[in-house]
């Protein structure tokens, strides 16, 4: 029985066609006039049970509900205002730092606590 | 949806996987995954091309499956798997082929499985299916230059194939 390696190195034995004389290109070219075939006819009823069945369930409830748009895009504003909010409150915080800071510093300043100053001997 | 659609899925999965019964539980998984993912369709492409798509891709999948199992089968009495066989099937005759092409597309169809993925992806949706290489670029969302390169690819590598396979000139 004649064996003939494929391109994978897999050998096939090819007895039913081996008496038969096409040449590839009749081969190639053998699809066309192909017509469209009609699947089975209760397929549809079944496609459709199986759907009912999938939108019943329990994950695919809570899925539906955690992918849908309105609810992303309540949680993208939610996170926005919550970063917004913390921004500008740690700006505000700096702010009032600095308002307080800047009389101390002043303070400080105009008194120049000079270390030899205040071990200074009376 | 389903009652239009479901030729063009039907005989896609045909196409690829070359077996009733897988082509028609591929048609219920494509038709879940369109039924869970619908909101992600944008409308960018016609909504037959995204189907055909989905077809595509879920096809390809079930048959990587089936590789994955028939590789790994000796695993399965260990594992303690569905010890479910995976036989390998006679040659395929498309119902759709006319009479006198039935042996030569049957070798063909062999001949398509030796082909890598997206050869085959673009061979099967523009012999089988009959859709123009623009339609062919678009489900494979790429250029109509690379399909028209697939295509002379993917015909040079069958008559290889054919060659190695049957002998034929």
């Amino acid at each position: 029985m004649p064996q003939y390696p494929s391109k994978k190195g897999i050998y096939y034995k090819c007895t039913e066609y081996m008496d038969k004389k096409f040449t590839s290109e009749e081969v190639i070219n053998s699809l066309e006039g192909i017509q469209r075939v009609e699947g089975n006819p209760y397929l549809f009823t079944r496609i459709q049970a199986r759907m009912k069945r999938e939108e019943s369930r329990p994950e695919m409830v809570f899925f539906r509900f955690i992918t849908r748009p309105a609810l992303a895009l309540t949680i993208a504003i939610f996170f926005i205002a919550i970063n917004a909010y913390l921004i500008s409150n740690n700006f505000s915080s700096k702010q009032s730092i600095d308002e307080v800071g800047q009389p101390l510093a002043a303070e400080y300043v105009q008194h120049d606590l000079n270390p030899y100053e205040t071990n200074e001997l009376p | 949806m389903v009652e239009t659609r479901q030729s063009l899925v039907f005989n896609t999965a045909l196409g690829f996987l070359q077996n009733n019964e897988d082509a028609e539980d591929v048609t219920q998984d494509v038709f879940i995954k369109v039924f869970e993912s619908i909101h992600q369709f944008k409308g960018e492409s016609a909504l037959s091309t995204w189907v055909y798509r989905v077809a595509v891709t879920t096809a390809l999948e079930y048959i990587r499956r089936k590789k994955r199992k028939k590789r790994f089968g000796f695993l399965s009495p260990i594992l303690g798997e569905n010890n479910e066989q995976t036989i390998e099937l006679a040659d395929f005759n498309h119902p759709g082929v006319t009479l006198d092409n039935r042996e030569k597309s049957a070798m063909l169809f062999k001949a398509i499985k030796e082909l890598p993925e997206n050869q085959q992806i673009a061979f099967v949706l523009n012999k089988v299916e009959g859709l123009s290489y623009q339609e062919v670029a678009e489900i494979m969302k790429t250029s109509l230059s690379a399909v028209e390169s697939l295509l002379h690819r993917a015909k040079t590598n069958l008559k290889e194939i054919l060659k190695n396979f049957y002998n034929l000139d």
